[in-house]
């Protein structure tokens, strides 16, 4: 938050020169002050000059990207005179349209995403030891746990991916801007505001790519920790009792592969509430004799067929090594 | 002073012939070389010709298509060198240099006849004139036909003798990285690329950039990047 607005204040600084190419073309760099400038005509004659000051006017206004396409009109006619003004004027406003880009970018994304990964790297451990266990109540949780992380991997990791994106296109933006003030100063080795600015620009896209690097590496674990956590959720899932099975769970793909960008639907919430309380489901479960099974299943079946039933001592689920169904 | 341009020419035959050499053995690199340094003693369109032929044979399309367009501006009628011209142009896919119609007519003849011709018949024009009257002869009217013809050619000849002089502003792409560029600079934004071989036409010069025109729009490009049908 502290890098967005270092950065957002940037235009601030540069804006001082923005004025000066306002009105005299080749009179870029004379710091003119707000109260002095005056307003340049709306394009009558599609000559440099005319481009110039239309888009010296929308940068005015933060019309960037009409100010660029006019400023880069002003310089495809090639006169010499309006040029070097064309692009330091065009530098900022690229500046602009990364400051733009980069508010765009999710705030805190690195920070959550190193949070996501402690808390899955947390909810794996608690997984493999439920696995280790076999106590059913402990897989349950255990994956309950993993559920709720998995989503905040996916979140951290969407959040990450968003940002990337943002610091690529602001990266861009800025690197143009930083070109278009070196050229300035290669069109005008006096021009010592370009020189400037470019050393402004430079030291931006320095942080930015810090910034990026930073993303980069809390990035990294994401990934793999998605990966090992969805295996021991698939694993909990195949040992966890289908009766003990929290609601929601047995959706298979959907519940695997994530929900990105899915707001849940007032069907799924209830679903989520049913699993909250899925201990009372589960000892209503424990309840059911192998007798009362085997009665139940008499019943179901159509030809009266007794079905091979266990009727010894109920096994406990935890006991059990294999599926149940 | 014979013994010397006798020397010279000797030098440049042996370069040339090493050239040759090299290039029946397979060896482009050592006969471009070669023929280059043939060059450096002798201008001639056969030896452009094969440099063109090694230059393509070691993947240096810009450089081939570029020694060709001189052999042909040196030597026209040199079928070699237009038909290595059009093989390479369709093979690299660029597109031919736009000519304008003084432009295609000095052409037809190598640069250096039309001014040969235009200095030529105006000088005959002018001595038909004015001969006779210092020498006291009578005049006769063949010396006003010839004089009337020989202007004729020397006025003709002043269109194709201004292609030459414009011609020699077109230029060939000869470096795989050049670009297009929207301003004289190092950092300048990128308009197009441009494929080697690619004829483009110098209006101005700034610094080390020049100012192009291509089929595909204008724009500046760097002086190193392409080379001229007419080196300066």
């Amino acid at each position: 938050m502290k890098f967005f607005r270092k950065f957002f204040t940037m235009p601030l600084i540069l804006s001082a020169g923005i004025f000066a190419g306002g009105v005299a073309p080749g009179e870029t760099n004379t710091a003119v002050t707000a109260d002095n400038f005056i307003l340049p005509p709306p394009v009558t004659v599609e000559t440099a000059r005319g481009f110039y000051n239309a888009g010296t006017d929308k940068l005015r206004a933060g019309k960037w990207d009409d100010a660029e396409t006019l400023l880069e009109s002003a310089l495809a006619k090639q006169d010499e005179r309006v040029q070097p003004a064309a692009v330091f004027n065009l530098g900022h406003v690229r500046f602009a349209q990364g400051v733009d880009e980069l508010k765009k970018s999710p705030p805190g994304a690195a920070p959550q995403s190193r949070a996501a990964t402690a808390d899955g790297a947390g909810a794996i451990q608690q997984a493999t030891a439920a696995l280790a266990g076999n106590d059913v109540q402990q897989m349950v949780d255990a994956y309950l746990a993993g559920r709720g992380v998995r989503k905040e991997l996916r979140a951290a990791a969407k959040a990450v991916r968003r940002a990337m994106e943002q610091h690529g296109k602001t990266l861009i933006k800025w690197r143009r801007s930083l070109d278009d003030f070196k050229s300035v100063a290669e069109l005008n080795p006096a021009d010592t505001n370009a020189v400037h600015n470019a050393e402004v620009v430079e030291q931006a896209i320095a942080k930015l790519v810090d910034s990026l690097r930073e993303l980069q590496q809390s990035a990294a674990p994401l990934g793999g920790k998605q990966s090992q956590l969805n295996e021991l959720l698939q694993k909990l899932k195949g040992k966890i009792p289908a009766p003990n099975m929290p609601p929601g769970a047995s959706g298979g793909k959907d519940d695997e592969e994530g929900d990105d960008g899915k707001l849940p639907t007032p069907e799924s919430l209830t679903g989520q509430e049913e699993a909250d309380k899925s201990g009372n489901g589960q000892e209503m479960t424990l309840k059911i004799s192998a007798e009362q099974a085997g009665q139940l299943m008499n019943s179901i079946q159509p030809d009266g067929k007794q079905l091979p039933m266990g009727q010894g001592e109920p096994g406990q689920p935890k006991n059990r090594s294999g599926r149940i169904w | 002073m014979l013994a010397v341009t006798q020397y010279i020419f000797a030098a440049g035959e042996t370069r040339f012939q090493t050239g040759v050499a090299a290039y029946a053995a397979g060896q482009f690199e050592p006969a471009a070389q070669a023929f280059t340094d043939a060059l450096a003693e002798q201008t001639a369109p056969g030896t452009l010709v094969n440099l063109g032929l090694a230059d393509w044979r070691c993947g240096r399309t810009g450089e081939a298509l570029l020694v060709w367009q001189q052999a042909a501006w040196l030597d026209p009628f040199n079928r070699a060198a237009r038909e290595n011209l059009v093989y390479a142009r369709d093979a690299a896919a660029v597109n031919l240099p736009e000519l304008t119609w003084f432009e295609e007519a000095s052409t037809w003849l190598p640069a250096n006849w039309w001014t040969w011709l235009a200095g030529v018949s105006l000088w005959l024009a002018v001595a038909l004139v004015t001969v006779p009257g210092f020498l006291r002869w009578r005049k006769a009217g063949w010396h006003q036909t010839v004089a009337a013809l020989a202007l004729g050619v020397f006025l003709a000849s002043l269109a194709p003798a201004a292609g030459i002089f414009t011609r020699s502003k077109i230029a060939i792409v000869t470096d795989k990285n050049a670009a297009l560029r929207l301003t004289p600079t190092q950092a300048a934004e990128v308009i197009a690329a441009l494929p080697l071989g690619e004829p483009l036409r110098e209006l101005r010069s700034r610094g080390n950039y020049l100012f192009v025109r291509t089929q595909n729009g204008s724009g500046w490009v760097e002086r190193k990047q392409v080379g001229f049908l007419c080196p300066k």
